[in-house]
């Protein structure tokens, strides 16, 4: 059982540690996208006038009438703005608008928190090859999980009350490895299998019931009328029959709008809809999900993807996420620390630990490079969402090849060092670069989304230079 | 004592766990078809989210029960194909029957 837990760990690990540390921030992906979006500082929640809800059904009218296959996403207490959306085969893109009047608010192009939403779930390597492979990664946790329990049967109560920090290097790595695994135990469970539930036709296409690929920028819109009929009263008789305040999505297809009841209004994510017809907004039907199957699946997602959740749930849901990613990087340490005497040398040892090294340590100083390349970058740069994402792959790619040139030298340890170095300064600095490329009044008055953002990467960058100085001294 | 140690030695024993495991994640997936397929027909219609539900809690688990059986010795039980024997029947038995029906329609 142990050669099973020390290698389906290693190599699942690998993939887990990316779907971790991205499923951990795309939690906040919507705070994120509000983020990399400064412009967005100086603009004051307000309640939606039917007014500017007409006028920007005018314009998805228009989109869809070219070919864009748009949809609108409904102020709400996180994102409190307008948008009209597409996808672009990795992320949904397009414009902000002010709910008051329905005027575009200038805001940079970005794919924001929804490249780590992608990420987490393919890799950002596609919904075929990328889910496959992390649903395979998923199933890799649950067997993991279940040989490490076997493991530490007998003596899962002591471990739960035993973390030696500064002992040796392998003991400390050890008892959090296991301190983690046990209390993070129903956490990682629930959220690899319901992972796994949901994304599973991936791994069984010939079941079918399932789509296998998404189509994109070249979707059809389907729709060829120029104008709507007012999208105001059909959002009003859809909250009559949700309740108020309950419509999130406003989406368009085959000459029928559907009012659909917002992902964070229940527990069960069932997307319950009314449809109207769009060229009177007469309706035409009202779909909820009764059945038990669906419902059933409704929950599963209703617990993976929590929007549903108060601010607190979803900052636990964080911790938890990347708790998670610490245990797994944790073993991905022991197996190395485990093999370097007599393996040290060998070229898969070496290549072990570069990868290790790129998805523990390389993956966040990426993340951070993104948040970096996003306020650098300046703010008409034509295709610049493309470049965020070409900026946030490069960094790891150079973290990568870092890593191999130190994994490969004389001095592996050395490596990590620096990496740790590099994170530290790169998540110390992002409250300072907010603060220089970002507009507002009264900084210091108010603790708003911008600030919880500068002030965690400033809590992971001192965690990250403690480790430094751990490391540097022992 | 001499003899024991090199032969243990040389019975390099990664060989038998990657061949177990390979064995064992083929099983798995065979495990999970055959549950899938227990619950592609309900008495009310298709329930594939029971089936999906019921196939990744049994892939771990059919795994780790491969992986807790004693080596296969000379002339024993090949215990190694028990668990995915239910699941394969189940399997075979959904083959025979579209194969059954696709010929006489």
């Amino acid at each position: 059982m142990g050669w099973l837990h020390e290698w389906i760990g290693f190599l699942g690990g690998l993939v887990l540690v990316v779907c971790f540390t991205a499923g951990s921030l795309a939690l906040f992906d919507i705070e994120l996208t509000r983020w990399m979006q400064p412009e967005l500082a100086r603009y004051h929640p307000a309640p939606l006038s039917d007014a500017a809800l007409d006028k920007v059904g005018g314009i998805v009218a228009q989109m869809r009438q070219n070919g864009r296959n748009a949809f609108i996403t409904l102020p709400t207490p996180r994102d409190p703005i307008l948008r009209v959306l597409h996808f672009n085969g990795h992320a949904f893109l397009g414009t902000a608008y002010s709910p008051t009047d329905g005027f575009p608010v200038l805001t940079r192009p970005t794919d924001g928190g929804q490249l780590f939403f992608d990420l987490h779930h393919s890799l950002y390597r596609g919904p075929f090859w990328g889910n496959m492979v992390t649903e395979i990664a998923a199933i890799g946790l649950l067997i993991a999980v279940g040989s490490g329990l076997i493991i530490h049967f007998r003596s899962i109560i002591p471990d739960l009350l035993l973390f030696r920090p500064f002992a040796s290097r392998t003991r400390a790595w050890m008892d959090a490895h296991i301190l983690a695994g046990l209390l993070f135990l129903p956490f990682m469970v629930m959220m690899a299998y319901t992972g796994a539930v949901i994304h599973g036709p991936r791994l069984f296409p010939m079941f079918g019931g399932g789509h296998h690929g998404r189509p994109g920028l070249h979707r059809p819109s389907g729709d060829s009328r120029a104008t709507y009929a007012p999208l105001s009263p059909m959002l009003h008789e859809a909250e009559k029959i949700f309740g108020p305040a309950t419509i999130g999505l406003i989406l368009f297809e085959n000459g029928t709008v559907s009012m659909t009841r917002a992902d964070s209004s229940s527990f069960v994510l069932t997307r319950d809809h009314a449809v109207f017809s769009a060229q009177d907004g007469t309706l035409v039907d009202v779909v909820r999900q009764k059945d038990p199957s669906r419902r059933l699946g409704g929950i599963l997602r209703g617990l993976h993807f929590i929007r549903w959740a108060p601010l607190p749930l979803r900052w636990l849901y964080f911790l938890s996420g990347i708790a998670g990613s610490a245990l797994m990087s944790a073993g991905l340490i022991l197996f190395l620390m485990k093999h370097r005497d007599r393996r040290g040398s060998r070229f898969l040892f070496r290549l072990a630990e570069t990868l290790t090294m790129g998805v523990t340590t390389a993956l966040p100083i990426a993340c951070l490079g993104y948040l970096w390349a996003n306020r650098l970058f300046w703010s008409d740069l034509p295709e610049r969402a493309h470049w965020e994402i070409e900026a946030f792959f490069l960094v790891w790619a150079v973290g990568l090849v870092h890593a191999a040139w130190r994994s490969f030298g004389p001095t592996p340890l050395r490596g990590w060092n620096e990496h740790f170095v590099l994170f530290a300064s790169f998540a110390l600095t992002v409250l300072p670069l907010d603060f220089l490329t970002r507009t507002s009044n009264g900084y210091l008055s108010s603790f708003d989304v911008y600030k919880a953002v500068d002030f965690t990467a400033f809590a992971f960058g001192l965690l990250a230079l403690f480790i430094h100085r751990r490391l540097a001294t022992s | 004592m001499r003899k024991s140690s090199n032969n243990k030695r040389r019975k390099s024993p990664v060989l038998f766990w990657t061949v177990r495991l390979l064995l064992g994640l083929a099983l798995v997936y065979l495990c999970g078809m055959g549950m899938l397929d227990a619950f592609r027909t309900g008495h009310k219609g298709p329930v594939p989210i029971a089936g999906y539900l019921g196939a990744f809690a049994v892939m771990p688990i059919v795994l780790l029960v491969v992986f807790s059986l004693p080596a296969l010795g000379r002339g024993r039980v090949p215990a190694l194909l028990l668990p995915g024997l239910l699941p394969s029947l189940l399997l075979c038995a959904r083959i025979a029957t579209s194969a059954g029906s696709f010929l006489h329609a």
